[in-house]
């Protein structure tokens, strides 16, 4: 009788411990897109002339696809540099479709400043070479990125640049591409990872 | 589930022969519900471990009794915790990230091994014995792998939390009441107060930039209570 309780009291525990070794469970959550998220609608470049500080001049892209509103004077968005002149570039973004106009400047370069990059890409017309990367010491309106994130090592962000121009230019073929590139885990200082924000292009006169 | 509750484990009837308790050895096991920082799931504190407060335990005890009442026994445990409350950590993350979607992913568990021994006070009233016993000793603890899949753009930037591990002291004490079914044979009743506070270096894997919660190091004071069934083979007659 005992013999015959104790096989049926472990063989129990057999199966109650099989029963537990065998309960895996996935736990899952998902945060999936919101919808309104913002817009960036405009973006203005700012250029400072390092040794005239009166020598100031905006550039001013608006994204007409979303706002409806006549913006008559930024339909040619176009900057006027002096040659052979160092400038102080910053790039403000905003979200006009918002009242009052969301300034999203510091949220991407201080809160988000981890996983934002801005660069800037040099016309022909420009420099001399199609396409080229404006941090890469190119022959006319060269960028140097002057601000940095809190990432280890730090990386630039862009939004806070110099610009060196060298040479004049003129015409529609001459112009930069702005790009905002968003790079969640993945910014390491080079254009490839994540996906581009905004892509604005102004042009650049250069007398 | 009746039967998880089941444990085999053995009493300290009075030995006819020696005039000690009998010793014992046997399993135990049952319900145990986790307390503290571990299960709380704010994600901007980093002391939010994300554990589901329930869960169970299972182990293998003895006992040997030097007289009538009192002896030394050994415990070896196994307690295990699935995670909770994920979501918060998901939404937590997408706002740091600012993108499309993420989504947090665990398929392992919060893992308690415990080796402990200690002192065993008993007294036995006919078939009844009232139990308490105070252990101690080492604890090794397992968190689970926290997978976040990070997506902007249709593109994936996955990372995770890996399994980490780590030991320190633990104790678990407690009272409990078994009943003798045969000579031999017994069950029991128990319930524990369990404390381990491990020092836990937390693997991280594919961490590419400074931003959202990371953790490098869990070191909080764990507690849980366990209430188990159990049932021992005594020795002696």
């Amino acid at each position: 009788m005992n013999t015959k309780l104790n096989r049926i009291l472990f063989g129990a525990f057999i199966l109650s411990a099989l029963i537990f070794s065998s309960c895996k469970k996935t736990e899952q959550a998902v945060s999936p897109p919101l919808p309104g998220n913002e817009f960036l609608t405009t973006i203005k470049w700012r250029f400072q002339n390092i040794s005239n500080p009166h020598d100031t001049c905006w550039a001013v892209w608006r994204d007409s696809t979303v706002l409806n509103k006549p913006y008559k004077d930024t339909l040619k968005p176009i900057a006027r540099l002096r040659a052979n002149s160092t400038y102080a570039l910053t790039v403000h973004i905003y979200d006009e479709t918002q009242t009052p106009v969301n300034d999203i400047t510091q949220e991407i370069g201080v809160q988000r400043q981890n996983y934002h990059l801005y660069f800037f890409y040099n016309s022909l017309g420009l420099c001399g070479v199609a396409n080229q990367d404006a941090t890469t010491n190119p022959a006319n309106f060269k960028v140097t990125r002057e601000d940095h994130d809190s990432n280890n090592p730090p990386l630039p962000i862009g939004l806070t640049d110099q610009v060196t121009t060298t040479y004049t230019v003129n015409g529609s073929s001459s112009y930069c591409t702005g790009y905002l590139r968003h790079q969640p885990n993945s910014k390491n200082g080079t254009f490839a990872p994540g996906s581009t924000d905004s892509q604005v292009q102004m042009q650049i006169v250069i007398y | 589930m009746a039967a998880s509750f089941i444990s085999y484990a053995a009493f300290a009837q009075d030995d006819a022969n020696t005039g000690k308790a009998k010793s014992f050895i046997g399993v135990t096991g049952g319900y145990s519900n986790l307390m503290g920082n571990i299960t709380k799931s704010d994600y901007s504190n980093n002391s939010s471990g994300y554990a589901n407060a329930m869960g169970y335990n299972i182990g293998v005890e003895g006992a040997y009794y030097l007289n009538k009442y009192i002896g030394i026994g050994g415990l070896f445990s196994f307690a295990s915790f699935s995670a909770a409350n994920l979501q918060t950590m998901s939404d937590g993350y997408k706002q740091d990230f600012d993108v499309d979607s993420i989504s947090v992913t665990v398929t392992t568990k919060y893992n308690f091994y415990n080796f402990f021994v200690g002192p065993y006070f008993s007294i036995p009233i006919k078939k009844f014995t009232i139990d308490f016993r105070a252990v101690g000793g080492l604890t090794l603890v397992y968190t689970p792998e926290f997978d976040v899949n990070v997506v902007d753009g249709g593109k994936p930037h996955p990372f995770a939390q890996n399994i980490s591990s780590g030991t320190g002291f633990g104790f678990q004490a407690g009272a409990g009441i078994r009943y003798s079914i045969t000579n031999h044979i017994g069950i029991k009743l128990n319930a524990d107060y369990y404390y381990t506070d491990p020092n836990i270096a937390i693997q991280n894997s594919n961490r590419v930039i400074v931003a959202g919660r990371l953790l490098t190091n869990y070191h909080e004071a764990i507690t849980m209570l366990n209430i188990n069934l159990g049932l021992a083979y005594q020795f002696g007659k």
